[in-house]
């Protein structure tokens, strides 16, 4: 019920007092907005200068200092990057990774989160903290002992290696964040469907994970930046350059001595694209996520 | 509260079965189990496994290519007199503060602003997620030319009359940090707004807005209503902080590689650059020890006394 | 604490038991195969750290290589830092790669001594005659075989806008009084003397101290102290110290705080006059102003110490695991070739120099002038990580940016920069 609703309901109209409230909201809205729009250019800003050195020659960068203000502009640094950088398959190698990987590894750990959180496992709390232990070493010294295991295994310089190992990487965190969001679903639901004779797969299917769409989405949208954008597990398990991901292909860009800044920059914008289309279409799983008002 | 109520018939509804003599507690069915140890199993092939081999590797003297020698302790022993280390462990903890308190407060601030469906929030949120989909090597390089000492920070402060506190930023041991951390939470305040937001999208709106037309102001709301319900969310997201902290490596490094001389050396940047530049794997996997007992006891600890605490049904 | 915890507790007792029992599985070893005498099918391998202007050369080498129809070559080209990184990596694993680009010198000495490398001393008696010895001997493990086969070297030198040193009315100096009188004459004009990109580039300083070191102390000696023979903390270091702190007022102030490209562009707009560095910062100028730009030896200190230059030389390894030998030698003997080196060189854009004295390449006023300073030195070094071994770079990078900021501070410095070169090169 709105405050509107609730003065109709009261049968009294104040025509005075509700354009007062009706102009007030309005000026929140304004002030919402030009709030909002300060915050967002600030952050928007160092992109922005990303994109403006882009757009520049190399001359005029290497001659003026990237934080001055342009002296050129040309698409020829895009073409440039595109080329040398061998994006084309190196998009291709990203998406073959990553998409996969982020399906394959949100579906298992919804389902560990699932059993964890919803049904009384024993050790489920040792369970769960030790998956999410998995994630607390430093990269770093896994790196090593992976690669041999992959060598050992002869999948060594294969996506297929990076997809495996990627996966396994984050189960432990999502299973953790899932379990979070899992736990706080009310268990009407559920016991309705068991009572009605439902297996926990169809609960788990058709009950909780439409419900938990909302941190689906978040976590959708950040692993898939998170896979998109490693660098590491990549460099590490593959030899053969042409299949190596784009975060290897910007960073192709950079010579030895010297790097045209502007072309890594438009490296960069090319490599940011799949990321930030995800996050638009996923960020709406928010805005339409499930209130939990429909249980009552 | 109502939800005791709730969980109180819960368990008796699930515990019906015993009524009728089987077991004391619903035993789950076994596909349950399955669903657990499939994600387990490879969890442990994937990361236990290698892990233990470098810890494991910590107990060595080991270059990459010549052959080890085994060490036992004598790598922690070095470390505790190691002055670089010292220092990374110091800077460390300033940073898990800062960057981790300051996260955690501006990402739940632009969640409460961006979360209501109204017109143009998705570009909102969109300009705050963006930061974390470009690669760091650019948006490191960007930072750098805005410390720069004739870069855009100073040429604002001069241009407003603050020319005393113009500063070498990056260069100046005592703002070097600081400047690195700005560039770490212009990143990762979108993350923490993505999580809080679905966090808040899954909250019962009826409690707020029943406490709303009792009057409440729009604070008291936030701190009585909407903060404690959001409990769960908030420790995965303080966990979340913690251990980005500790593994926040490529911005300080592409900033500074952990310069000016050690100052800005965190325990995960000393351990990259102890392994791929000093080739000291051993010791570099004696820090990633380190940093992990450390996550291990600042999360587990207060996560296991959280989840004791409540009951699950 | 609660039961629960302890059970908790338990399992974490177990695990950390089971782990200490398994002490034994860490694989550190490589594996070891049979020398092999008949070339496996397939492409040759090679696995390069060049992504830029040297990529198009080498493309030309396997180009016309491939086209003689001995074998085809596969040339995987990583981004350079990950090729650094990843290099131990490749050589140690169970598949490595054939062929390698690297650095001459203790870097390449470093794999040799593990046995990762093949022995290409046949390939330098049938093909490499006419090299110099000391090529040679810089491609040499101690035991005298050769592991490595050149492709290139460039020069360092002081580079400064000719426009500039025009306006100020001073021309290249010869002797280290002399460069001081310039450098004195350029601030007075209010102009920065000396610049480097020390904030993301903190390497550059190393060519300080390499230089001061040779014109002090002399050759044999800079390299006798990378390689471990003399101590950091010691007074012949302490000499080259004293004649940097006599060029740290003409260090830009903000210097430790100046990005590569910050620095670049101030050389460019004529903020700066002088940098330090390899002919690689050719290319970093804006086209316009390459022309403008020159470079002069490293001032002479002592008359008495023979002139020594750096002139770090690049060229291709091949790993002892290797399956293709005989195709590997092959390439490298055609990669050495005039032939091919002038292939390899003419996409250089000018920097560097072909070490077959028979190749032709397009040599410009510098590159002429670089070659003859190079050919005219009794002895040349390669640089400090180079002949250190690259593990060394980070300790001097440290030491020297902390020398810049606290000059007082030296015998500190020294003495932990002395520890930190032990305890890396004790392998630990």
């Amino acid at each position: 019920m709105t405050a509107t609703s609730i003065s109709q309901a009261a049968g009294v109209a104040r025509p005075r007092r509700l354009k007062r409230k009706s102009r007030r909201r309005a000026l929140v809205t304004v002030g919402f907005h030009v709030g909002s729009s300060a915050i967002s250019l600030l952050w928007f800003a160092p992109i922005l200068l990303v994109l403006i050195t882009s757009f520049r020659s190399f001359n005029d960068i290497a001659l003026n200092g990237i934080s001055s203000l342009p002296h050129s502009f040309t698409f020829a640094t895009f073409t440039q990057a595109w080329r040398l950088g061998g994006f084309a398959q190196a998009l291709t190698n990203s998406m073959i990774v990553t998409i996969p990987t982020v399906f394959l590894s949100l579906l298992l750990a919804a389902a560990a989160a699932f059993a964890l959180s919803r049904y009384r496992l024993p050790f489920r709390r040792t369970i769960l903290l030790i998956m999410l232990a998995g994630n607390l070493l430093p990269v770093q010294t896994i790196l090593i002992p992976v690669a041999r295991i992959t060598q050992d295994l002869g999948i060594f310089d294969t996506l297929g290696a990076l997809i495996a190992v990627q996966t396994a990487f984050g189960l432990g965190f999502y299973t953790f964040v899932l379990y979070g969001f899992m736990r706080s679903i009310p268990t009407e639901l559920q016991d309705a469907a068991s009572i009605d004779g439902a297996s926990p797969v169809r609960i788990f299917l058709q009950v909780i994970l439409p419900l938990t769409r909302p941190a689906l989405g978040a976590l959708g949208a950040l692993a898939f930046t998170w896979i998109f954008n490693d660098l590491l597990w990549s460099i590490t398990l593959i030899q053969t350059s042409s299949k190596l991901p784009t975060t290897a292909a910007v960073l192709s860009l950079q010579g030895e001595y010297v790097s045209s800044w502007s072309v890594v920059a438009a490296g960069t914008v090319i490599a940011a694209i799949p990321s930030a289309i995800v996050f638009f279409i996923f960020q709406k799983s928010f805005v339409g996520g499930l209130a939990l008002g429909s249980v009552k | 509260m109502a939800g005791l109520s709730r969980e109180v018939a819960v368990w008796f509804v699930t515990s019906v079965p015993t009524r009728l003599g089987r077991r004391r507690v619903s035993f789950p069915p076994p596909v349950v189990f399955a669903l657990v140890l499939v994600p387990f199993a490879i969890e442990a092939v994937g990361v236990f496994w290698p892990a233990i081999q470098g810890v494991m590797l910590s107990f060595l003297n080991w270059n990459g290519i010549a052959p080890s020698k085994e060490v036992g302790l004598g790598n922690y022993v070095s470390l505790a007199s190691d002055p670089i280390f010292i220092t990374a462990l110091k800077n460390t903890a300033i940073w898990i503060v800062l960057f981790g308190g300051l996260s955690f407060v501006g990402g739940l601030g632009v969640a409460l602003l961006f979360q209501s469906g109204r017109r143009g929030v998705g570009i909102y949120r969109t300009a705050l997620f963006l930061p974390i989909v470009f690669s760091l090597v650019v948006t490191a390089l960007i930072w750098d030319t805005f410390f720069q000492p004739t870069g855009i920070l100073n040429g604002l402060l001069n241009a407003v009359g603050l020319h005393s506190w113009t500063h070498v930023w990056l260069a100046d041991p005592s703002t070097a940090l600081y400047a690195i951390i700005v560039a770490a939470l212009w990143r990762e305040i979108g993350y923490v707004m993505v999580l809080f937001i679905a966090g808040l999208k899954a909250l019962d709106p009826a409690i707020a807005e029943a406490a709303r037309m009792d009057g409440c102001s729009r604070w008291q709301r936030f701190r009585y209503i909407t903060f404690p319900q959001l409990r769960s969310v908030n420790l995965v997201i303080l966990s979340v902080l913690v251990i980005d902290s500790l593994r926040s490596f490529d911005i300080v490094w592409a900033m500074t590689a952990g310069g000016p001389f050690n100052s800005t050396q965190l325990l995960s940047t000393y351990m990259y650059s102890t392994a791929f530049q000093g080739r000291q794997l051993g010791y570099a996997s004696a820090i990633a020890v380190v940093i992990f007992v450390l996550a291990i006891g600042v999360i587990i600890t207060y996560l296991v006394r959280a989840l004791s605490e409540d009951k699950e049904s | 604490m609660t039961r629960k915890s302890h059970r908790w507790l338990a399992v974490t007792g177990v695990a950390l038991a089971a782990s200490v029992a398994l002490a034994g599985c860490v694989s550190t070893g490589s594996t070891s195969t049979a020398a092999v005498t008949k070339d496996a099918p397939g492409a040759l391998v090679l696995q390069s750290r060049f992504t830029g202007a040297e990529k198009s050369g080498l493309e030309a080498v396997i180009k016309a290589f491939d086209k003689k129809g001995e074998g085809k070559v596969q040339l995987n080209s990583l981004p350079t830092t990950t090729f650094d990184t990843q290099l131990p990596s490749y050589l140690t694993s169970k598949n490595p790669p054939d062929v390698y680009t690297w650095y001459a010198g203790q870097a390449t000495r470093d794999f040799a001594d593990q046995g990762l490398l093949l022995n290409l001393s046949d390939v330098w008696k049938k093909s490499l005659t006419n090299y110099s010895s000391a090529l040679k001997t810089l491609s040499s493990t101690t035991s005298g075989e050769q592991v490595f086969v050149p492709s290139d070297y460039y020069w360092w030198g002081v580079y400064y806008s000719k426009k500039e040193f025009k306006k100020l009315g001073i021309t290249p100096p010869k002797t280290w009084n002399e460069f001081l009188a310039d450098s004195a004459k350029v601030k007075a004009a209010g102009v920065t003397p000396i610049t480097m990109g020390l904030s993301d580039n903190s390497w550059l300083a190393a060519a300080w101290f390499d230089y001061l070191d040779l014109r002090i102390n002399g050759a044999k000696y800079h390299l006798d102290l990378l390689a471990g023979k003399h101590s950091y903390d010691s007074a012949p270091v302490r000499k080259v110290f004293a004649a940097m702190k006599q060029v740290l007022p003409d260090l830009s102030p903000s210097v430790l705080g100046t990005s590569y490209n910050q620095s670049i562009s101030d050389l460019s707009t004529g903020k700066s006059a002088m940098y330090l560095a390899g002919a690689f910062i050719e290319t970093a100028v804006p086209k316009s102003e390459r022309s403008d730009l020159g470079f002069f030896q490293f001032p002479i200190i002592d008359s008495s110490v023979p002139v020594s230059e750096e002139a770090p030389t690049d060229g291709f390894m091949v790993s002892a695991k290797t399956t293709r030998p005989n195709l590997a030698k092959r390439f490298l003997e055609f990669a050495a070739s005039a032939e091919g080196q002038s292939l390899l060189l003419n996409g250089e854009d000018g920097i560097s120099l072909a070490v077959n004295p028979k190749a032709t390449q397009t040599m410009d006023v510098l590159s002429n002038q670089g070659k003859k300073m190079l050919l005219d030195a009794s002895q040349v070094t390669q640089f400090f990580n180079r002949d250190a071994g690259d593990a060394q770079q980070t300790p001097a990078d440290t030491a020297l940016t902390q020398f810049i900021a606290q000059p007082n501070d030296l015998d500190a410095i020294l003495k932990a920069w002395q520890a930190s070169a032990v305890k890396l090169r004790s392998g630990s």
